[in-house]
């Protein structure tokens, strides 16, 4: 009743207030924009400058979108890095390592979770204090047993090392954790054995868990630069990153290659986001709650 | 969490052993099987003995050697390693640049992230959309990044014309000591602050709103109710921020190495850029892992701090 008297007859007190809303919003968003476009700057200016020639990089004033843009720059790009052989090393890589830490992580979630064995907690304790262990720390030892095992330049190089990470095993544990026990307990009664129970009960009950961590696990490893790095010389072996910090050192000047390079090698996980933008965006937020 | 491990013993049993192995023996076998629980997490055990905590102990009995790449085993030479590090003044440059590095990046990021947080948080029309074009500098691959930067902080670069805009001397950014950490504590700071950003909102959307309704009703204006409500009840978000961008910034060392490779004349070698190069390029084996052991140590040494600064009264 009061809404429809206001509308007719508004009263002078309660539009000032409206349009001052009006204008703080306005406000708002004004400086929202301001800042977005602060932040993506650097990467409207690296797709920019992907369709340049190399003479007009540094052309002012600058030209935010290039008269002429040159789109051959792209195919260039690919072939002369043959990014092919490298976006399949990195998808081998990556999937490899997803599906090992998934599958780990989901059993040593379930087994923490659900089973009161003795030395459980100092068990939990163990696996989360390498959550404080970065790579950079061990990369000398960890190097030198790779080495010794044979598996410099190769996938199992790449993959085994890294297949076990705290993280998930905390992620899973937690969604475990909230699962009813009497849904297990009633499966075991059924007479189902424990792997079978986990199977049929715990993994099909998990799986926004299960996903959660298989995206965030993707991301970390299609991304890392720093363990291939280390351990594959043999181009062959390369996963993207590699491939783009070797074609850098080789071609340091050549910005529209470079760019374009950078930007061909930010498809891939720029895509992953724009598809899982709610679980990776909600992975960050509580990964940090890890502690 | 009924039923497992916790049954009785059968009336009437008989345990011919002493009350501590019958409990142990219990918690492990009992009618409910709970070892099962310990088989379940034996594969990822194993996989983190080999290649976490073995590594670790490895990188321990390495800094008292004195191993090399082709010397692996190396002589114990006790703690000749850290006393040489004491007396390397690269070592103690890059300890130094670190902690002008991380602390930047760290002030830059947290207080940054903060007000993006805050930003975004007001509810206006669209800002979901806002919040995924800023979280895009962190999809961006770490290895892009100190590309990009790179190119940004050219003589010529973007960040210069920038400057000229604003009416300030161009900085020779890359080939100077101090411009050298700036643009990597710009670099850093870009990709960490949305991240920041993201678990602050998390913080920030978890106050509960009668808190700010009560606020308001006592009169309290904006600046009070963020000093008063949001920034006490951020405690805990704070603690997880400063922890996850000291363990992100203290260890990375691709930006170093990528943009600046630790120069001009090592003025932007960090810590992790130092076990890098000592091990990797010289070789030292014995020699990097004791300036990683240190790296541990203030890495742990920051999160106990964080830890006991931002402990709520609980």
């Amino acid at each position: 009743m009061s809404a429809r008297t206001a509308a007719v007859r508004p009263s002078p007190r309660r539009a000032a207030a409206r349009v001052r809303a009006q204008a703080a919003t306005a406000a708002l968003l004004l400086l929202m924009t301001g800042v977005t476009i602060v932040f993506l700057m650097p990467i409207v200016w690296m797709v920019s400058t992907s369709l340049k020639s190399n003479q007009h990089v540094f052309d002012l004033p600058i030209q935010w979108f290039p008269a002429h843009p040159l789109w051959s720059n792209y195919p260039a790009a690919y072939t002369t890095v043959r990014f092919t052989r490298y976006f399949m090393n990195s998808a081998i890589v990556t999937a490899s390592v997803t599906v090992l830490n998934v599958l780990l992580s989901a059993l040593a979630g379930y087994g923490l979770a659900k089973y009161r064995f003795a030395g459980r907690h100092v068990l939990l304790v163990l696996i989360l204090a390498t959550l404080m262990l970065p790579l950079e720390v061990i990369m000398v030892p960890l190097y030198l047993t790779v080495q010794r095992l044979g598996w410099l330049n190769s996938y199992q190089g790449m993959i085994v090392p890294v297949a076990a990470n705290a993280l998930g095993v905390l992620m899973m544990r937690q969604y475990f954790l909230s699962l009813p026990d009497d849904l297990i307990a009633a499966a075991r009664i059924d007479g189902a054995g424990h792997v079978s129970t986990f199977l049929r009960i715990g993994v099909p009950l998990a799986w926004p868990a299960l996903l959660t961590v298989a995206i965030l696990i993707f991301q970390s490893t299609w991304d890392d630069f720093v363990w291939p790095f280390l351990i594959i010389s043999n181009t062959a072996k390369a996963t993207v990153p590699l491939a783009v910090q070797t074609f850098q050192s080789a071609e340091t000047s050549n910005f529209p290659m470079l760019m374009a390079v950078s930007s061909i090698a930010s498809v891939p996980l720029t895509v992953l986001f724009f598809v899982f933008q709610r679980q990776i965006i909600g992975g960050v937020a509580t990964t940090g709650m890890r502690h | 969490m009924s039923g497992q491990g916790s049954a009785p013993l059968a009336p009437g049993a008989a345990w011919p052993a002493p009350g501590w192995i019958m409990r142990a023996r219990r918690r492990w076998f009992g009618p409910s099987q709970p070892w099962w629980g310990f088989v379940f997490a034996l594969p990822i055990l194993v996989l983190l003995v080999c290649f976490k905590f073995w590594p670790m102990a490895y990188a321990a009995w390495l800094s008292l050697t004195n191993a090399t790449l082709t010397d692996r085993a190396g002589h114990f030479i006790g703690i000749h390693n850290y006393a040489r590090l004491a007396r390397d003044t690269t070592f103690i440059g890059a300890l130094e640049t670190t902690g002008r590095y991380v602390g930047a990046t760290i002030a830059v990021s947290m207080i940054l992230g903060l007000a993006l947080a805050v930003l975004l948080n007001q509810k206006v029309p669209a800002r979901g959309l806002f919040r995924t074009l800023i979280f895009l500098p962190a999809v961006v691959p770490i290895i892009v990044v100190p590309i990009l930067w790179q190119f940004l902080f050219n003589p010529y670069g973007l960040v210069n014309d920038a400057l000229k805009v604003l009416g300030l001397q161009p900085v020779n950014w890359l080939l100077s000591p101090q411009g050298a950490v700036g643009a990597l504590v710009v670099a850093t700071a870009w990709r960490l602050t949305p991240l920041c950003m993201v678990i602050y909102l998390a913080g920030l959307q978890s106050i509960p709103g009668e808190l700010y309704e009560a606020a308001k009703v006592d009169g309290a204006g904006a600046p009070r109710r963020f000093r008063s409500i949001t920034l006490p009840m951020l405690k805990p978000t704070f603690l997880v921020v400063v922890v996850f961008a000291i363990t992100l910034t203290v260890q990375n060392f691709v930006l170093a190495l990528v943009m600046t490779g630790g120069g001009p004349d090592n003025a932007s070698t960090t810590l992790s850029l130092f076990v890098y190069q000592t091990g990797f390029l010289g070789f030292q084996m014995g020699y990097a892992s004791a300036a990683a052991l240190v790296m541990l140590l203030i890495i742990v040494a920051f999160t106990m701090a964080s830890l006991r600064a931002f402990r709520t009264e609980e």
